[in-house]
């Protein structure tokens, strides 16, 4: 039977399905739904605006990374994109007029992904997307959207942009619209993580997949546990065998707590789903997890490489030192104080013989 | 010598000793949490760490009842009085050596009135909010800390960091009941009346 998607067999449309519910963490039971869903999905083709504001494009660079079936020819088949900065042929007013006639058709209907964060300094011209500020294009566009979806950690949180926010005033998507928004945040964001609260959008609609943030909206089947507790490296956490030298080969396998891995704070499944269609993920390829899907990355979570935040001097812009510097420098005055106190105790001998007058003497 | 019996009560005593042991323990397994300093041991010093902190907690609790509500109630010799401005002047010139004799300042000198009476309360309730933070880190019951000071990275900063302020009074604590004042050292600990 040939599917009604190109170049695909209907076997290999069903195997597709069937790895979409495992990635839902949903029973086998549901692939004919699945299958209905995308099908009858295909023929309405749900209209999709896609853009971006303050972003690198990694996050379309991870959402079109091939797999075996490609997700992104099969969701791009499957759903309509109607405007993609990076993908689309369409250049210009053509372009734009793309944006503006699926507002006007698919009102109420069209899935809003937007990437990247947004700078609302100086009236948002640090971006600007057909001469006017991406700002301004989130909140008209966002207003019609049957649902927004922020993608990567700068249009969730602010992300990279927002680690020095007085100049742009980069800002996440939920800051500029003020209502909550599904967010898929990650640098960059796993293809899986969005085709999958795509498809559940479709499969189960919106309430579900609203009903399913966790407390930072994130939806809760990719975000719901904590990189710390699937890490394979954990065994070497629980023996206390830890990295501290990057060149040492005897530590190469060890736990990466003291380089300054964030697993203990992130959550997210990257142990279990790995990155570049489950080839590896960062823990796996020596470098500490950075805690790219929490709210405080990056600037909360920097320096990336140490284990513990800087403190900020007051009064020195720029200066940061390490607790463990402040603590030093605090431990060494007491010590230094205490001794000078002492020597004056035994220069005055009163070594051990001063306090509080007795009371009741008088 | 029988008046000296009234300085430190023995419920006050305990309360001490078991103070400074959950301490001690709290100091030793959180530094190991941070940092281990051998392998195998996370799970022990966790247990360790977490029974520390729910007995310095009671015990906090049951001080301050007994500070107010207590057989020896001594609540006012930690409350701040306006000639504490004068006897902090007063006792700074003794620490200084600028003075010999002692002044009288009541059981508590107001730099020690304000580090027991108010600094450890206030940062062992602080330490025991920044650490249910990080023990709960998904729970919402102390979420609002995790967001006031900025995520969990900064969570664990502040509870470093406010370990470090306790060892620098407690290190000054300790010296000045050894240095200054050795038999008030002897009776809290020992209960032993000095020789005189």
């Amino acid at each position: 039977m040939e599917s009604i998607f190109k170049g695909l067999s209907r076997r290999d449309f069903l195997k597709y399905c069937a790895s979409i519910a495992a990635m839902l963490g949903l029973s086998e039971i549901y692939i004919p739904q699945i299958a209905a869903a995308l099908e009858e999905a295909a023929k309405g083709k749900p209209p999709v605006i896609w853009m971006q504001g303050q972003s690198c494009a990694g996050c379309t660079i991870s959402f079109i990374n091939p797999r075996e079936p490609t997700p992104a020819e099969l969701v791009l088949d499957i759903l309509s994109v109607r405007f993609h900065p990076n993908i689309m042929a369409a250049a210009g007013d053509v372009a734009l007029n793309a944006i503006e006639t699926t507002m006007e058709e698919a009102k109420g209907k069209y899935v809003y992904i937007f990437e990247g964060a947004l700078p609302k300094a100086e009236g948002g011209r640090f971006c600007e997307i057909g001469e006017t500020s991406a700002v301004d294009w989130v909140k008209r566009v966002a207003k019609d959207a049957h649902v927004v979806i922020a993608i990567g950690a700068c249009a969730s949180f602010g992300g990279i942009p927002a680690a020095n926010r007085e100049t742009t005033g980069a800002s996440s998507v939920q800051d500029i619209l003020g209502t909550p928004v599904v967010k898929i945040p990650g640098c960059p964001a796993h293809p899986d993580w969005v085709i999958g609260t795509v498809v559940k959008l479709l499969l189960f609609g919106k309430d579900a997949v609203l009903d399913g943030l966790d407390k930072y909206g994130r939806p809760k089947e990719f975000y719901g546990t904590l990189i710390h507790d699937n890490c394979p490296r954990r065994h070497w956490f629980e023996a206390g065998k830890f990295v501290e030298d990057f060149n040492d080969p005897e530590q190469a396998n060890y736990c990466l707590l003291l380089k300054g891995c964030k697993g203990p704070f992130t959550y997210a499944d990257c142990p279990k789903r790995k990155w570049n269609a489950g080839t590896n993920f960062c823990i796996d390829a020596n470098a500490p997890c950075q805690g790219c899907t929490q709210p405080e990355f990056y600037v909360k979570f920097s320096p990336l490489y140490e284990k513990l935040p800087e403190i900020g001097i007051p009064g020195i812009a720029g200066y940061e030192v390490s607790a463990d510097t402040i603590a030093k420098v605090l431990g060494i005055v007491t010590v230094a104080g205490i001794g000078l106190h002492l020597v004056g105790q035994i220069a005055t001998g009163r070594l051990g013989k001063g306090g509080p007058p007795e009371r009741g003497e008088k | 010598m029988a008046r000296m019996v009234e300085e430190h009560p023995l419920p006050a005593r305990v309360m001490h000793w078991i103070h400074l042991l959950c301490m001690g323990g709290l100091a030793i397994s959180g530094w190991y949490i941070h940092r281990p300093f051998f392998g195998g041991g996370m799970g022990i010093m966790r247990w360790v760490h977490f029974i520390c902190m729910y007995v310095v907690l009671i015990n906090l609790v049951t001080r301050i009842y007994w500070a107010f509500l207590g057989a020896a109630r001594d609540w006012h010799e930690f409350s701040l009085r306006p000639r504490d401005i004068r006897n902090t002047v007063k006792i700074v010139v003794y620490y200084l050596f600028i003075k010999r004799e002692h002044p009288e300042v009541g059981k508590y000198n107001p730099p020690q009135k304000l580090i027991y009476g108010w600094l450890w309360p206030l940062l062992l309730i602080f330490q025991a909010i920044s650490g249910f933070a990080l023990y709960g880190p998904t729970a919402d019951y102390f979420a609002w800390f995790t967001v006031w000071v900025g995520g969990l990275a900064h969570v664990r900063l502040i509870h470093y960091m406010t370990m470090w302020a306790f060892i620098i009074t407690v290190a000054l604590h300790v010296y000045l009941s050894l240095a200054e004042d050795f038999k008030s050292f002897l009776y809290m600990f020992f209960g032993v009346r000095p020789e005189e």
